[in-house]
């Protein structure tokens, strides 16, 4: 049924991230076309494969200090998004185990609204459970 | 007191991980006391050693020529603690007991071969009779991280195995058994050589630092068993130091990796790294206990920490594969207006009485001990 009334999670470590306006990820995964003399396209070469994501979190939330903190040590942490209510995601989870800021924004100071934080991470390892 | 315009007071909360050491050795053994110079170490106080020297200087006799050796290895230990037994009436129950709470992965005695004496089961217990219980029994409920192997050797030259087979006190799955044809502290040297590597490395053809003749061939099939073209290693839960002619020079190294249990976990490293394993999965999900809910989100947190752990070791080539299944999640993901009574209930259950049951599944591949090649001349 092509209804959405699923609420997702992402989870910090054992910490829920909330509030979280976005949570981007980015499955890079190059392959280059390998030619031959006789004939073009006959195969693939297998480029190695990142695994990034972006999240942008309202500089309300607890965690973007914890965020922040990781990134300025350089520490590795845990994200795992979930399904929290309802079966409707394509998926049930995607974990992103070893992960490691690449840059963080930890605050933007705006006039209005809330101050926003952005956080680029990437992972090593990527589990999905569909 | 002086006016201090600047007041410092330093607080000093270092953080350190959670981390196991995996060759930390406890040398329990007799001091044979000087004529002159430093008194050696005091009875049953657990002394940490980190070279050879001091410790000969420190507890000359037994004790020292044991610890010695056991440094002498290359790769070898770091840390070696001692512990000084007294010389006419040795309290091998009231050492061992301090030994328990060192952090260490290694145990041996001084000195102290296999024979009916040491291995005597009734009161008064054999010294080995009590080691090989104190491994087993603070491996069990000594609390994280306090797992252990001990190891204990034959008598010189000796390949008899009758007070051995049969006796599931001494053959037990934490404890290396060795025998040997040296004068020196077998079971010292091949403790250092054990804690030289790390837990997942097959102790099989590894360099022992000992002077050991070679046993014969008939001795070998004494101690480890007959093997045929396609059968895999035999053994009896005793390792021998052997000298291999088609390894160039003159070096001793341990025939095998046996622990005392032939039946059960069969090799030292298996040993080694479901200890390790074991302590590093608690070490991991310590925080997530108490903070994270029985939720569908909670529990894959939960599960997301485990693979953390277990995929850089499928990267080393460690392990080749695990699997973690958490029955309570499926039952989660559901809809609740699906549920039958009896899967509700097994919600309900896992909600009150706070407990999830999660298992993990390792495909642990050791290394190779035997090579059958089929070689055909056309």
């Amino acid at each position: 049924m092509p209804d959405w009334n699923t609420r997702l999670e992402v989870k910090l470590g054992g910490t829920t991230i909330t509030p979280i306006s976005s949570f981007t990820p980015t499955f890079n995964v190059p392959h280059t076309v390998l030619h031959s003399i006789e004939a073009d396209n006959v195969g693939f070469v297998r480029q190695p494969f990142t695994f990034t994501f972006v999240m942008a979190v309202p500089a309300v939330a607890t965690t973007v200090a914890d965020l922040t903190q990781l990134a300025t040590s350089g520490q590795e942490f845990a994200v795992v998004v979930s399904e929290k209510k309802g079966t409707d995601w394509a998926f049930n989870s995607i974990k992103f185990a070893r992960c490691v800021v690449t840059s963080a924004n930890p605050s933007n100071v705006v006039i209005d609204g809330v101050p926003q934080a952005s956080f680029n991470c990437l992972s090593l390892d990527v589990g999905i459970e569909a | 007191m002086a006016v201090q315009y600047v007041r410092v007071q330093s607080t000093v909360n270092l953080f350190a991980p959670a981390v196991r050491a995996f060759g930390n050795i406890a040398v329990i053994g007799k001091v044979t006391a000087p004529g002159g110079g430093a008194p050696p170490i005091d009875i049953n106080v657990p002394t940490a050693f980190t070279d050879a020297t001091d410790a000969l200087t420190r507890a000359p006799g037994d004790l020292g020529a044991a610890i010695a050796l056991a440094f002498a290895q290359s790769p070898g230990p770091s840390l070696v603690i001692g512990v000084r037994v007294d010389s006419a009436a040795p309290a091998w129950n009231t050492a061992l007991d301090l030994v328990a709470n060192q952090d260490v992965q290694l145990v041996a005695l001084a000195n102290v071969p296999l024979n009916a004496a040491n291995a005597k089961a009734d009161a008064p217990e054999g010294p080995l009779v009590t080691l090989a219980k104190h491994v087993a029994t603070v491996s069990e409920s000594g609390g994280d991280g306090r797992q252990r192997m001990g190891v204990g050797m034959l008598p010189k030259d000796s390949t008899d195995l009758a007070l051995f087979t049969g006796n599931a006190t001494l053959a037990h799955e934490r404890m290396v058994w060795i025998a040997h044809r040296s004068t020196q502290d077998a079971a010292a040297a091949v403790a250092g050589t054990i804690a030289g590597y790390e837990p997942h490395v097959s102790l099989l053809l590894k360099p022992v630092n000992i002077n050991s003749p070679s046993f014969s061939q008939a001795d070998i099939d004494r101690i480890n068993g007959t093997e045929t073209f396609t059968s895999g290693p035999a053994g009896k839960g005793v390792n021998w130091l052997t000298s291999p002619s088609i390894i160039p020079g003159n070096g001793v190294y341990l025939g095998e990796g046996y622990t005392g249990n032939p039946g059960g976990k069969k090799y030292i490293d298996i040993q080694r790294k479901v200890d390790d394993l074991t302590f590093r999965l608690n070490a991991q999900l310590i925080r997530s206990v108490g903070n994270l809910r029985i939720s569908r989100s909670g529990l894959r947190a939960v599960i997301a920490q485990l693979e953390a752990l277990l995929a850089p070791e499928v990267q080393n080539d460690v392990l080749n594969g695990f699997e973690v299944v958490a029955p309570l999640l499926s039952l989660l993901d559901r809809d609740p207006a699906t549920l039958t009574a009896v899967e509700a209930e097994r919600i309900h259950q896992a909600e009150v009485n706070r407990i999830v049951q999660i298992m993990v599944a390792v495909k642990y591949s050791g290394a190779i001990h035997r090579l059958s090649i089929s070689l055909k001349f056309d």
